[in-house]
C-alpha cells in the first residue's frame, strides 16, 4: 500500500532539491515547438509540466539508443555493464510507468540484461499525472492509472501535489520527514478522487479492448492492412518512439589496429526490411504490409508467450509520429470491430 | 557493486580442427576453457563471435558436448566468411547453449525419424549421435538425408558408417548427382518427400526435422499422410539472432522468441503462431 | 600483426566526382597511416604507381571514356574494390542529368557542337566492374569509413547497413520536419549514415545518401502529395540523386 502525503505547489523547489540530493534529475523539456524530451535538468523552471509525451520514451534512460555492450583486445574481453548511478526519472505519466513495467518484465526474464537493470535498480522514478489529450488512449488499455513502476507518484489535486510512495527507495527520500511535507486528510482524499474521476471523463476516443485478441486474430486478412501498408514508408518511426520496443541490433566496431573494438548495440526496428531476414535471402516478413500487421498484432493482441501482455500503452506516441498517418491506433481498432459487426449483421440476415 | 555481468560476454574458445567437407561446409571443432557448453542437447545453438564482425547463430552438431564442441558451418555470410579464414588455434568467441533443443524425454521409448534438408544436416547429426549413443532407449530409427547436389552430402564417411549398422535405417538423396555418389543407397535420386513416402514411418513416430524454411510445408504434409501426429513432428526453425537472451526481437515467431522457446517446436505449437512456415525469397 | 610483415596497400583513385570523398579520406589519413601503405592517391600525394594493392577506394561516376579505362585498371589491380560516396555508388547528380536528357544534348548545350568532349551516360561503379563493398555518402562519414577500412584490413566484409534517416533521427531525438513543419523531408526512403544531418537542423532531407533498402517511393510520393507537392516537383526531389530508375516504374505509371 502506497503512503501518501501532499505538498504545496509552491514548495515544489523543495521537492526538487530533494531529488536533486538523490541523483541528477531527468525531466521532460521541451525542445521544439510540439516536442519534448526527458533531459537532465538543474531547476524547476526547465521542467515543461505540460509535456503529454515526449518524442522518446522513458526507456532511453535505461535502454540507450546505442551503448557498447562489451570491448576486447586480443583474447581479453571487457564487460561495459555500467556502474549503478542514482539518477532521477521525474514526470512519467501513468502510461509510460505501464510502459516502464513492460521494459522491466522483458529485461530482466529470461537470462537478464545487466546492461539495462544496472542503470534501472538506480533510478528513482517519479511519477506526475496528466490530463488526457485527443491521441491518449491509455484507458482502453487500461494502463489509465499509476500501478507500477514508479517509487513516487504526484497527482495535481489544484494548490497541492498528492504523494503517493510505492517503494522504500522513495521512502528513504522523506526519512527524516522535511517540513514542507504534510499529512493528508478526508478532503484531500476527496480531492484525488475527484482528480482522477475528471481525468476518466475526459478521454475523447477510446475503444473497449476485451475482444483486442478475438478481432486481430480475425480480421487479420482485413483490407484495411493492405491499404495502410500501400501508404506505410517502412521508416520505423513507430518504433523508437514506442515506450515497449525493445528490438535492437548489434554492431561490431572493429579498430584499425586489426587487435581490439567494441561490439555495440543500437535501436532497432521490425518496419526495416532486413529485420526478419534469414540465409539465402528468405524473409518472413517481406513487405510492408506483413510488418506493419505484425507490429500492430504484437502491440494489441500481445504476446502469445509466457509474458501474456499487451505491449501497447496507450500514449499515442506512433499516433503523432507517423509521417503517413497510418498508426492512428484507436481508428483502425475501431475498423477492425466495425468489420466485425458488419459480419455479424451478415450472418443475422 | 554490479549486480549482475553482461550476457554479452563470451566464453573464450580455440579452433582446434578444420575439416572440410563439401564446397564451402567444414566442420570446426571448437575446445572452450571453463567446459561451461557441457550438458548442451541437441538441437541448441550458440552464438559464434569473430571479433571485429560479429556473431552468427550456429546449431551444434556434436551429440556430447565436453571440453570440445563441434559445428558444421556453410559459408555464406560476413561471420562465415570470416570463421573461413581463420586457422587452428585461432580465437573466437562463444555464448550459450541457448534455446530448447530436441524433446529428448519425450523421444524415449518411441521410434524415431530425423529428417534433414541441406545444412540442416547439422543438428540432426548431433540427434542422431545423441540417441546412437543411448540407443537402448528408442525403438526404431529412420534417418532421412536430402540435398539438391550430390556433391553437397556432409559427413560422408559418418554416414558410410551409419549405412553398416543394423540399427538405423538411413535413405539418403540428392535432387541432382552432381560430383561424385552417394554412398551406396537403393535410390539416390530425389527429394526429401519421396524418401518420406519410401519409408516405414507410421502414426508412432516421433519425428525430428531441420532444412531450409522453404522444405517445412512439403515435409508436414508427408508426415500427416503418414498420419504422424502433430504434437509427434519436432521443426527446428531457423531465424534471424543478434542476443539469443529473448531481447533483441528478431527471431520472434509470431509471439515467442525462437532463441528462448524454440528453436525446436512441435507443429502443435507452431499451428498456434502466424508467420513460422511462409516465408519469401527476393 | 607482425612487425616484419609489409603493411597492406590501398589506392585511393577519383573519377567524375566533387572530390568530397578524397577529402574525407585526405582528412584521415593521419589514423589510416599506421596501418597501410598508401600505393597511390593523385588528390595527396605526386608519386604514384598503378600496381597490385589491397585495397582500392574510388569515388565519382563512370562519366567519360578515361574514367571507364581507370576503372578498370584499377579493378584489375585490387583485391577490394570500395565504392565511396554517392556517385561512385549510385551516380550521384551526373546520372540524374542523363536519366532526363541525353549526353549529346547536353555535350552540345553545354561545350557547342562539334567539341571534342567524349561523354558516356554517368553510371555508378557496378554498372561496368564489380564491386566488392559499396559505402554511399555525400560525402562519405568518416566513422563508417575508418570501421569499413578496419574490417577489410582484415579481409573481413564489414556490416554496412541501409536503414532509413529517419532512424537516425529519431535516436537523436529530433522533431519530425516532415510533420511538424511539413518539410518534403526524404528521410523515410534514404539511406542513413549523415546522423540526419539536415533535420537535425530543422532541413528536409534531400536524399543525397541516396536510396535505403527497399524504399518505398510509391509511399513517400502519396504523402507528399497530400502535403501539396506536386508529383512532378516529387518525383524530381526523389531522383536527384541517382537512383535507380527501376525503383520508380510504378510510381511513373500512376
Amino acid at each position: 500500500m502506497d503512503i501518501c502525503y501532499k505538498f504545496s505547489k509552491e514548495s515544489f523547489l523543495d521537492f526538487f532539491k530533494l531529488m536533486q540530493s538523490f541523483g541528477q534529475v531527468h525531466a521532460p523539456v521541451r525542445v521544439s515547438e510540439q516536442s519534448f524530451s526527458f533531459r537532465p535538468v538543474e531547476k524547476p523552471e526547465q521542467i515543461a509540466f505540460e509535456a503529454l509525451r515526449t518524442i522518446l520514451p522513458p526507456k532511453k534512460m535505461f535502454f540507450p539508443q546505442r551503448e557498447t555492450l562489451i570491448s576486447y583486445s586480443g583474447k581479453e574481453v571487457k564487460d561495459h555493464t555500467p556502474e549503478p548511478l542514482a539518477q532521477v526519472l521525474f514526470g512519467v505519466h501513468p502510461c509510460d510507468l505501464a510502459g516502464l513495467g513492460i521494459m522491466d518484465n522483458i529485461f530482466s526474464a529470461g537470462p537478464p540484461d545487466s546492461h539495462y537493470l544496472a542503470r534501472r535498480q538506480a533510478t528513482l522514478v517519479v511519477g506526475l499525472s496528466c490530463m488526457p489529450d485527443k491521441h491518449c488512449f491509455c484507458n482502453s488499455m487500461g494502463t489509465d492509472f499509476p500501478h507500477s513502476a514508479y517509487d513516487i507518484f504526484l497527482t495535481d489535486i489544484g494548490e497541492d501535489y498528492y504523494l503517493q510512495i510505492a517503494t522504500t527507495l522513495g521512502e528513504k527520500l522523506f526519512d527524516p520527514k522535511p517540513d514542507f511535507i504534510k499529512t493528508i486528510d478526508d478532503q484531500d482524499n476527496q480531492s484525488y478522487k475527484d482528480f482522477w474521476t475528471n481525468r476518466d471523463k475526459a478521454f475523447t476516443s477510446n475503444f473497449k479492448s476485451d475482444n483486442l485478441k478475438q478481432i486481430f486474430d480475425l480480421e487479420k486478412d482485413n483490407p484495411v492492412w493492405e491499404e495502410l501498408g500501400k501508404r506505410c514508408l517502412s521508416c520505423g518511426n513507430c518504433t523508437p518512439v514506442c515506450p515497449t520496443c525493445y528490438c535492437f541490433d548489434v554492431i561490431d566496431v572493429a579498430s584499425l589496429d586489426g587487435n581490439s573494438g567494441s561490439r555495440e548495440r543500437e535501436w532497432d526496428s521490425c518496419q526495416f526490411t532486413g529485420f526478419a531476414k534469414v540465409s539465402g535471402d528468405f524473409n518472413f516478413r517481406p513487405g510492408p504490409v506483413d510488418r506493419l500487421k505484425f507490429w500492430y498484432r504484437h502491440k494489441l493482441h500481445g504476446f502469445d508467450d509466457s509474458y501474456g501482455l499487451k505491449t501497447c500503452v496507450g500514449c499515442g506516441r506512433c499516433t503523432v509520429s507517423c509521417p503517413a498517418d497510418i498508426d492512428d491506433i484507436v481508428g483502425v481498432v475501431l475498423r477492425l470491430q466495425a468489420s466485425q459487426n458488419e459480419s455479424k449483421k451478415d450472418e443475422s440476415a | 557493486m554490479k549486480a549482475l555481468n553482461s550476457g554479452f560476454v563470451p566464453i573464450k574458445g580455440t579452433l582446434r580442427s578444420i575439416v572440410p567437407m563439401a564446397q564451402d561446409n567444414y566442420l570446426f571443432q571448437i575446445s572452450v576453457e571453463d567446459g561451461s557448453l557441457s550438458g548442451c542437447q541437441p538441437g541448441q545453438f550458440i552464438m559464434l563471435w569473430i571479433p571485429g564482425v560479429g556473431e552468427a547463430a550456429i546449431s551444434v552438431c556434436s551429440g556430447q558436448v565436453d571440453g570440445t564442441l563441434e559445428l558444421c558451418v556453410r559459408k555464406v555470410g560476413r561471420v562465415t566468411s570470416a570463421l573461413f579464414q581463420l586457422e587452428e588455434g585461432s580465437f573466437v568467441g562463444l555464448r550459450g547453449p541457448f534455446g530448447h533443443g530436441f524433446p529428448l524425454d519425450e523421444y524415449k521409448g518411441k521410434d524415431l525419424c530425423l529428417i534433414a534438408g541441406g545444412l540442416g544436416v547439422a543438428p540432426i547429426r548431433s540427434l542422431w549421435q545423441y540417441v546412437l549413443a543411448h540407443r537402448e532407449n528408442y525403438g526404431k530409427i529412420i534417418l532421412i538425408y536430402g540435398m539438391r547436389h550430390s556433391i553437397d552430402l556432409l559427413f560422408r564417411q559418418e554416414l558410410r558408417v551409419l549405412l553398416r549398422r543394423h540399427d538405423i535405417d538411413v535413405y539418403i538423396a540428392a535432387e541432382e548427382i552432381v560430383g561424385p555418389d552417394l554412398p551406396p543407397v537403393p535410390e539416390q535420386l530425389g527429394r526429401v518427400t519421396d524418401m518420406i513416402k519410401l519409408a516405414p514411418i507410421d502414426q508412432n513416430f516421433q519425428v525430428a526435422v531441420c532444412g531450409p524454411p522453404v522444405m517445412y510445408q512439403y515435409v508436414i504434409e508427408e508426415l500427416l499422410a503418414k498420419n504422424v501426429r502433430q504434437s509427434d513432428i519436432w521443426l527446428s526453425l531457423e531465424r534471424h539472432m543478434k542476443c539469443g537472451m529473448g531481447k533483441c526481437g528478431h527471431c520472434f515467431v509470431g509471439g515467442k522468441f525462437a532463441c528462448q522457446e524454440g528453436p525446436v517446436f512441435s507443429l502443435l505449437e507452431l499451428n498456434l503462431l502466424p508467420e513460422v512456415i511462409e516465408c519469401h525469397r527476393k | 600483426m607482425s612487425t616484419n610483415q609489409p603493411l597492406p596497400r590501398i589506392a585511393v583513385h577519383s573519377l567524375t566526382g566533387c572530390a568530397g570523398e578524397l577529402l574525407v579520406i585526405l582528412e584521415n589519413l593521419d589514423k589510416l597511416l599506421p596501418f597501410v601503405h598508401v600505393t597511390s592517391f593523385p588528390f595527396a600525394q605526386g608519386k604514384n604507381e598503378i600496381r597490385p594493392v589491397d585495397i582500392t577506394f574510388v569515388e565519382g561516376s563512370v562519366s567519360q571514356p578515361h574514367d571507364l579505362e581507370k576503372l578498370t585498371e584499377l579493378r584489375a589491380n585490387t583485391r577490394w574494390l570500395v565504392a565511396v560516396g554517392n556517385c561512385a555508388v549510385w551516380g550521384c547528380v551526373q546520372r540524374a542529368g542523363c536519366n532526363h536528357c541525353s549526353v549529346q544534348k547536353m555535350i552540345d548545350a553545354v561545350y557547342g557542337t562539334n567539341s571534342p568532349i567524349e561523354a558516356l551516360p554517368a553510371a555508378p561503379l557496378d554498372h561496368y566492374v564489380p564491386v566488392d563493398v559499396k559505402l554511399s555518402g555525400c560525402p562519405i562519414d568518416a566513422t563508417q569509413f575508418l570501421a569499413v577500412t578496419a574490417n577489410l584490413l582484415r579481409d573481413h566484409l564489414p556490416y554496412v547497413t541501409h536503414k532509413p534517416v529517419c532512424l537516425e533521427c529519431k535516436l537523436k531525438e529530433n522533431g519530425c520536419v516532415l510533420i511538424e513543419k511539413n518539410l518534403p523531408c526524404l528521410g523515410p526512403v534514404t539511406a542513413a549514415g549523415c546522423g540526419a544531418l539536415c533535420p537535425s537542423v530543422g532541413a528536409a532531407c534531400y536524399g543525397c545518401w541516396g536510396p535505403c533498402e527497399e524504399p518505398q517511393m510509391e509511399a513517400m510520393a502519396t504523402i507528399l502529395s497530400e502535403k501539396g507537392y506536386q508529383l512532378d516537383e516529387v518525383l524530381g526531389r526523389l531522383q536527384a540523386f541517382g537512383a535507380p530508375k527501376e525503383l520508380f516504374v510504378r510510381l511513373e505509371k500512376s
